[in-house]
C-alpha cells in the first residue's frame, strides 16, 4: 500500500489519490517547536525509514492496532467479526490476512486492546476545533499546531486548510515537520502562504544509502531543503533543519560533516540534532510490524553524552549553532 | 517506607546545594538528626493546674489564662547551640504532644505503642508513657467527647465515630486554632501594650463577663511576657559560662533581646521576628497550636527591615539568616496524633503557613524584597515546615513569578500558588470587606483567611462524599452491612431514571450534613464554654475591642470550614451510572450494585466502567457531574445556615490524606473503583482517570466555579519533571499556570514526578497511566512501553536527576 518509491522519485507526486487520514493528535507537546502546541499526525509516507519512530505512519490507510497488554481475552471481538479474522489462541490474536478493517471489532471491544488508526481528514472544522481546544495555552505560551506524520505534505490540501481554518479563529503558530520529500509548488501555492516554521529533517547525504536506509534517493529532498532554506534568508519564514542519530547509520562522521558542509552552504546558522531513541521498537508488534533495521546492542539504548558532543562538534565546528534535548 | 522517610531522604539529597547560610544550615542539620518524640510537658502541667483545689472555684477564662502561664512559667527552656532565634516548644528539640482536655485521650491511650508503631513513631521513654497514660482517669469526663454531648452514651457515640472517621471527621474536636494570628500587633506593641489596652477597656465597663474575660487576657499576656523573661535569664546564664567570645556575644545580645520581647514592642527587625516566634509558641500552650500560621511575614516585618537597612543595621544575608533560623524553628514542633489522626492527616506536617508576596491593601503589588528572601528560604531549606505558599496575580512582577517556578523543581514538594483575583471574590462574596480580602493568608492546607481578624476554623470538618453513593445504591447502608447509617431511600428497583438516583443521592448527601451539623455545633459550643482562649483571642482583632473571646464569635470575622473529600469519585460514579445504566443499556441498576456489592469481580464489567470517560479529559458529558457534584455540595453547606459564633458555614474541598482513609472505607463504586481504594486528593480528577494530557486537564479544571469554595480548594497537579525541567519546560508550565488562573483557577500545586515516581508507575501501572515521555514527534505514555523499556527509560531519568 505504500507509494512505490521509485514512482515517486520520477514524478515529484506524493500525495496520495483516496484516503487523506491523520492517526493521533498530541496534546501538550513542548518539544515539537516554540510554547505549548498539539501536534496532528497524519498518516502516510513516502519514506519507508528502517527506525520510523511511528511506524502505523507510514501506510497511508487505515490500520487495525492490537495492544496484547490492554486485552482482558473477553472474546467479544471474536464474535463480532464477520470474517473469522480473530483467533484468541495465536500470538497477536488478529489474522491479517482475512482482516478487511471494517472495524467492527473496534466497537465491541472493552478495553481499548482493538483500536482503529486512522481518522478521515473531511472534517477538518472539527479537527481544527479540537486543536483549537488548546488555544489559550498556545496564545499565552507563544505555541500553537505542528503538523507531522508520516509526511504531512503528503497532503497539502488538507494541512493548508487546516492552517486556514486555525488561524482564522486564533492568532497561533503554525509548524511543519517534513521529510522534505514533496512537491514544491503546491507547497508553495497551497501551505506555505500559512506556515509560520518548518522542521526539515535531513538524514544521509549519500543518495545510495538514502536509497537503502529510506527507500528513495535523496536528491529531490535536497532540492526542496535548498528551496525552503533560499524562503528563510529573505521571507519571514522560519526553517530549522534537524538531523536524526540513528546510530552507526546517521551519526557518522562522515554523514554528518556531509550534512554540516550543506547546511553551511544554505545559510544556515542553527540545527537541532534529535538523539537516537529506542522506544519505537516497543509499538512495532501492535500493527503486525517485524524489526528492520538491527544495529546490535546500541538497538535498546539512548545515546551517551559523549558521543552526543562528538555529533555536536561536527556543526558547531562550522559555525552551526546546535540545539539537543537531552 | 513510611511518608517521613522519603521525606527525610529529599532533603538530605538537597543538602549539596545548600547556599543558606552555613548557620541555617548547620541549624537544619541539627533538627534533622533528631528523633521525633512526644513530650509530656505540656499535658502533665496541665493536669497539675486543674488537679490543684486551689484552682478550681474560679471561672473558665481565667482557669485557662492561669493555665497557660502555669505551663510558660513551668515548661523546660533550652537554647540550642547555635541559636540565633530561640524558643522551644516541648522539652525535646523534635516533637510533639497532645492535649488532653480536647482530643488527647486518643493519643494518649496508644502512648505505648507510640515509639514502634508503624507509621509515624514517636520516642517516648517508658517512664513517660506511664506517667502520661496515667493521666487518663483524671480527664475521662472532662474532654471534648464527654463535655460536648448530653449523657455519657452520646459522648460515647461521638468518640468511636471519631475514632472510626468514617461519614466525617469533625477536626475541631481537636482544638479550632486554624488562625494567623496578629503578630504584627505583639511585634509592634508587645504583651504590655496589650495589657495596657485592655486596662483601658475594663474602665469603661462594668459587664461581669467581659471583665472576666480582660482578666484572662492580661493573666495570659503576662504569661507570655514572662516566656521572654525566661529566654533572657537563660541566656545571660549561658553566656556567663559560654568561652567562646562570639557565642558569647550572641548569647548576650539574644538576652537583651527576650528581655525586651514580647514584652514590649520590637525595635528591630531581629527583635520582630524573635517576639513572634515566642508568641507562636505561646499559642501552642493554649489549644492546638497546629495550623497557628505566621502568614505574610514578607509584609509585616517589611517596615522593621527597610528600617533596619536604612539604618545601616543589617544586611540582607543577616536578615535571611535570622528568617531562615525561624523557618527551620517551626520544624521544631509536629503533632502527636493517635491512629486516627496518622491516617487522615499524615505526613507529620503541622501546617505552619508562610504566604508570600499578593497585593496590598489598595490592590496594588505587595512582593518585595523580603519576599524574594522567602523564596530562596523555600527553595534552600525544603523542609517540613513551614509550608510557603504564594499569591500570584495579574500585576505580580515577572522576576518574582520566574522565581516561583524555578523553585517548583528540585526535591520535595513545590510551593502552592495561589491565585488573587479569584480569591479576593470568593472572599468579598462571602463577607470579608475588600481590604481584608486583598491581605488574605492561606491558613493550614489550603484556607485563604484574613490575617489577625478571623476565626474561620477552616478544617472544622472533613466529610466522605463518595459514600453517598455507596449508601444511595443500599438505601441508606454500606454494602453487606445491617446498620443505617444513611438515609433510608428507595431500592435501586424502584430507580427508574437518572433523575431517581439523583433525588437520592441529594437525600444522603443532606441527611449526613445535617448530622455533621449536629456534631460540629455540639463541639464549636464546648470550645466557647469549656476551653475559651484568651491568650490567641488577644491576637484576634475584636475580642479585646469587645470584651468577647473568639470561641464565642469576638473576632471580627467568623466561619466554619468543611471540605469535601472525593468529589472526583462521586461525580465519576454519577457518570458512570448515567452512561452504563441508563444511556448505553448494558448494564441494569439492580445488575450494576450486584457486581458492586462482589466488588466489580466481572472483568468486563470492571474494564467498561473503567472505559467510560471521566472527569479531567476536557469531555462536557463527563465534567458536567463534577461542576454539579461541586456545585450540590456548596448549595448545602451554604443551606446549613449560621454557626455558633454568627459566622457562615464554608464548602472546601481538599483533603489532606483523608482521602486514603475515606476511601479504605467505602466499598467498590460504580466508577469501576474497587473497595477500599483510595480517592483523589482534593480536587483532582480520580487516578489514571486524566488521559489525555494537561492541558485537557486544566480546561477540565477551568469549568469549575472556584468561587463556591470560599474556604479553599487543592489542585495537585502531576507533572513529568523531566519535560518542565529546561528553560522552554519552565516557560511553558509558568505558561499552563497563567492560563489557568486567568480563566478563574483558585489554587495549584504541582507534584513533580521523579525517577522515583517512574519506578512507582512501573511497578503500579494505574497510578500513573498517563505519564508521558518525552520524544520529540513521538507520543508515548510511560504505561504503554515494555517493562525492559521502562526501567531504560528509569535509568536515563535518574542519570539526569
Ligand atoms: S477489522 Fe473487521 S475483519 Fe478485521 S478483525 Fe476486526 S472485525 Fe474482523
Ligand atoms: S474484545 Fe478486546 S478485550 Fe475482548 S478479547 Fe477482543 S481484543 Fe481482547
Amino acid at each position: 500500500m505504500r507509494p512505490d518509491a521509485s514512482l515517486i522519485n520520477s514524478i515529484n507526486v506524493t500525495e496520495p489519490r483516496k484516503a487523506s487520514l491523520y492517526f493521533d493528535v498530541k496534546r501538550n507537546s513542548l518539544d515539537d517547536g516554540p510554547g505549548i502546541r498539539s501536534v496532528v499526525f497524519f498518516k502516510g509516507c513516502p519514506l519507508s525509514c528502517t527506525w520510523c519512530q511511528n511506524p502505523e505512519s507510514i501506510n497511508t490507510g487505515y490500520e487495525l492496532s492490537f495492544d496484547a497488554e490492554k486485552c482482558i481475552e473477553c472474546g467479544d471481538c471474536v464474535s463480532a467479526c464477520p470474517e473469522q479474522a480473530i483467533d484468541l489462541t495465536v500470538p497477536g490474536h488478529i489474522l491479517r490476512d482475512k482482516c478487511t478493517q471494517c472495524f467492527k471489532c473496534v466497537d465491541v471491544c472493552p478495553s481499548g486492546a482493538l483500536e482503529q488508526i486512522g481518522r478521515p481528514t473531511n472534517d477538518l472544522e472539527a479537527l481544527a476545533e479540537e486543536v483549537l481546544e488548546d488555544a489559550d495555552f498556545f496564545e499565552m505560551s507563544g505555541g500553537g499546531l505542528t503538523v507531522s506524520g508520516g509526511e504531512a505534505l503528503m497532503q497539502m490540501d488538507s494541512v493548508g486548510e487546516l492552517f486556514q481554518l486555525v488561524k482564522r479563529k486564533r492568532d497561533i503558530h503554525t509548524l511543519i515537520q517534513t521529510a522534505g520529500l514533496f512537491n514544491f509548488s503546491r507547497f508553495e501555492s497551497l501551505v506555505l502562504p500559512h506556515t509560520n516554521t518548518i522542521y526539515f529533517d535531513l538524514k544521509l547525504i549519500n543518495s545510495d544509502d538514502h536509497l537503502t536506509y529510506c527507500g528513495v534517493k535523496n536528491e529531490p529532498i535536497i532540492e526542496n531543503f535548498k528551496k525552503v532554506q533560499a524562503l528563510a534568508l529573505t521571507t519571514d519564514l522560519e526553517v530549522l533543519p534537524r538531523v536524526p542519530l540513528i546510530p552507526g547509520v546517521t551519526d557518522t562522521d562522515e554523514n554528518l560533516s556531509g550534512i554540516a558542509d550543506l547546511m553551511k552552504e544554505n545559510g544556515v546558522k542553527k540545527m537541532q540534532i534529535l538523539p537516537y531513541n529506542p522506544i519505537w521498537l516497543d509499538k512495532l508488534p501492535r500493527f503486525g510490524g517485524t524489526k528492520r533495521l538491527d544495529i546490535g546492542e546500541q538497538t535498546a539504548k539512548f545515546m551517551s553524552d559523549a558521543e552526543l558532543d562528538r555529533c555536536t562538534e561536527i556543526f558547531e565546528s562550522r559555525g552551526i549553532s546546535v540545539h539537543c534535548h537531552r | 517506607m513510611n511518608a517521613l522517610v522519603k521525606l527525610a531522604d529529599r532533603e538530605m539529597a538537597v543538602e549539596t546545594s545548600m547556599e543558606v547560610s552555613n548557620r541555617v544550615e548547620r541549624l537544619k542539620k541539627a533538627v534533622q538528626a533528631e528523633t521525633n518524640g512526644a513530650c509530656i510537658e505540656r499535658p502533665m502541667l496541665w493536669t497539675k493546674y486543674h488537679r490543684n483545689k486551689a484552682n478550681s472555684d474560679k471561672t473558665t477564662n481565667v482557669k485557662m489564662a492561669e493555665a497557660v502561664r502555669y505551663v510558660l512559667n513551668n515548661k523546660t527552656v533550652r537554647i540550642y547551640d547555635d541559636e540565633l532565634i530561640v524558643g522551644n516548644f516541648t522539652s525535646k528539640r523534635v516533637a510533639g504532644f497532645c492535649y488532653p482536655e480536647l482530643s488527647g485521650l486518643e493519643p494518649m491511650s496508644q502512648v505505648f505503642n507510640m515509639p514502634s508503631r508503624k507509621v509515624n513513631p514517636l520516642e517516648i521513654s517508658l517512664k513517660d508513657r506511664f506517667k502520661l497514660f496515667s493521666q487518663i482517669p483524671f480527664w475521662l469526663n472532662k474532654n471534648t467527647a464527654t463535655l460536648a454531648f448530653d449523657g455519657m452514651k452520646e459522648g460515647m457515640r461521638f468518640a468511636k465515630e471519631q475514632s472510626e472517621a468514617l461519614q466525617y471527621q469533625i477536626y475541631e474536636a481537636g482544638g479550632i486554632s486554624h488562625i494567623a494570628p496578629n503578630y504584627e500587633k505583639i511585634i509592634n506593641v508587645g504583651a504590655q501594650g496589650i495589657i495596657e489596652e485592655v486596662e483601658a477597656l475594663e474602665s469603661e465597663t462594668d459587664d461581669s463577663e467581659k471583665l472576666d474575660f480582660y482578666k484572662a487576657v492580661k493573666i495570659s499576656m503576662k504569661g507570655m511576657a514572662e516566656f521572654g523573661d525566661r529566654y533572657a535569664a537563660e541566656a545571660s546564664k549561658m553566656a556567663s559560662v559560654e568561652t567562646d567570645p562570639v557565642r558569647k556575644q550572641e548569647l548576650l545580645e539574644i538576652a537583651s533581646i527576650c528581655a525586651r520581647v514580647p514584652r514590649f514592642g520590637a525595635t528591630s527587625f531581629y527583635e520582630a521576628v524573635q517576639s513572634m516566634t515566642l508568641a507562636h509558641i505561646c499559642i501552642f500552650m493554649e489549644t492546638l497550636g497546629e495550623t497557628t500560621c505566621p502568614g505574610r511575614i514578607d509584609q509585616f516585618l517589611n517596615p522593621f527591615y527597610e528600617k533596619d537597612v536604612a539604618a545601616g543595621n543589617i544586611s540582607r544575608e543577616r536578615a535571611k539568616e535570622i528568617l531562615g533560623a525561624f523557618c527551620v524553628k517551626l520544624c521544631e514542633t509536629i503533632p502527636m496524633h493517635g491512629e486516627v489522626g496518622t491516617s487522615t492527616l499524615g505526613g507529620l506536617t503541622s501546617w505552619e503557613v508562610v504566604t508570600i508576596g499578593g497585593q496590598d491593601k489598595d490592590g496594588n503589588d505587595a512582593t518585595n524584597e523580603l519576599s524574594f528572601v522567602l523564596l530562596e528560604l523555600a527553595d534552600e531549606l525544603r523542609m517540613r515546615q513551614p509550608n510557603f505558599h504564594v499569591r500570584i496575580h495579574k500585576n505580580t512582577p515577572k522576576a518574582f513569578y520566574d522565581e516561583v517556578i524555578r523553585i517548583n523543581f528540585g526535591p520535595g514538594s513545590a510551593p502552592a500558588m495561589y491565585n488573587d483575583e479569584t480569591i479576593i471574590e470568593s472572599m468579598t462574596d462571602i463577607g470579608y470587606s475588600l481590604e481584608d480580602a486583598r491581605n488574605y493568608v492561606a491558613i493550614g492546607c489550603v484556607e485563604p483567611t484574613a490575617p489577625g481578624k478571623t476565626l474561620a476554623s477552616t478544617d472544622a470538618a472533613m466529610y466522605n462524599m463518595p459514600l453517598a453513593i455507596e449508601l444511595l445504591l443500599n438505601e441508606g447502608r454500606q454494602f453487606g452491612s445491617k446498620k443505617q447509617i444513611g438515609a433510608k431511600t428507595p431500592p435501586v428497583s424502584e430507580m427508574k431514571t437518572m433523575d431517581d438516583v439523583v433525588a437520592a443521592y441529594d437525600t444522603q448527601v443532606k441527611h449526613q450534613l445535617g448530622k455533621l451539623r449536629r456534631d460540629l455545633e455540639a463541639v464549636e459550643k464546648f470550645h466557647a464554654k469549656h476551653h475559651p482562649t484568651p491568650l490567641s483571642s488577644a491576637l484576634l482583632e475584636g475580642c479585646v475591642e469587645t470584651g468577647v473571646c473568639s470561641t464565642k464569635g469576638g473576632a471580627v470575622y467568623n466561619f466554619s470550614g468543611i471540605q469535601g473529600c472525593g468529589m472526583a469519585a462521586t461525580a465519576d460514579s454519577l457518570r458512570c451510572i448515567e452512561k452504563a445504566v441508563f444511556e448505553d443499556g448494558w448494564i441494569s441498576l439492580e445488575g450494576l450494585v450486584d457486581q458492586l456489592k462482589d466488588d466489580i469481580s466481572d472483568e468486563k464489567v470492571f474494564t467498561k466502567l473503567n472505559a467510560i470517560d471521566k472527569f479531567g479529559n476536557d469531555i462536557p458529558e463527563a465534567d458536567k457531574w463534577m461542576i454539579w457534584v461541586g456545585e450540590h455540595y456548596a448549595d448545602n453547606i451554604k443551606a446549613l445556615g449560621k454557626n455558633t459564633r454568627g459566622g457562615n458555614y464554608n464548602a472546601g474541598v481538599y483533603s489532606n490524606t483523608s482521602h486514603t482513609h475515606f476511601g479504605g472505607l467505602v466499598n467498590a463504586l460504580p466508577n469501576g473503583r474497587r473497595a477500599g481504594e483510595t480517592f483523589a486528593s482534593g480536587f483532582a480528577p480520580e487516578n489514571g482517570a486524566d488521559k489525555r494530557g494537561t492541558t485537557a486537564l486544566l480546561n477540565s479544571m477551568n469549568k469549575i466555579n472556584y468561587k463556591n469554595f470560599a474556604n479553599g480548594i487543592n489542585f495537585n497537579i502531576k507533572l513529568d519533571a523531566s519535560s518542565y525541567e529546561c528553560d522552554d519546560g519552565k516557560s511553558a508550565l509558568g505558561s499552563l499556570y497563567k492560563v489557568f488562573f486567568k480563566r478563574g483557577g483558585m489554587q495549584v500545586q504541582a507534584n513533580m514526578l521523579d525517577p522515583k515516581i517512574l519506578i512507582e508507575a512501573r511497578d503500579n501501572p494505574e497510578l500513573h497511566p498517563n505519564l508521558l515521555i518525552r520524544v520529540s514527534g513521538y507520543s508515548a505514555y510511560f504505561n504503554d512501553l515494555s517493562p525492559k523499556m521502562q526501567d531504560e527509560v528509569i535509568s536515563r531519568s535518574s542519570n539526569a536527576a
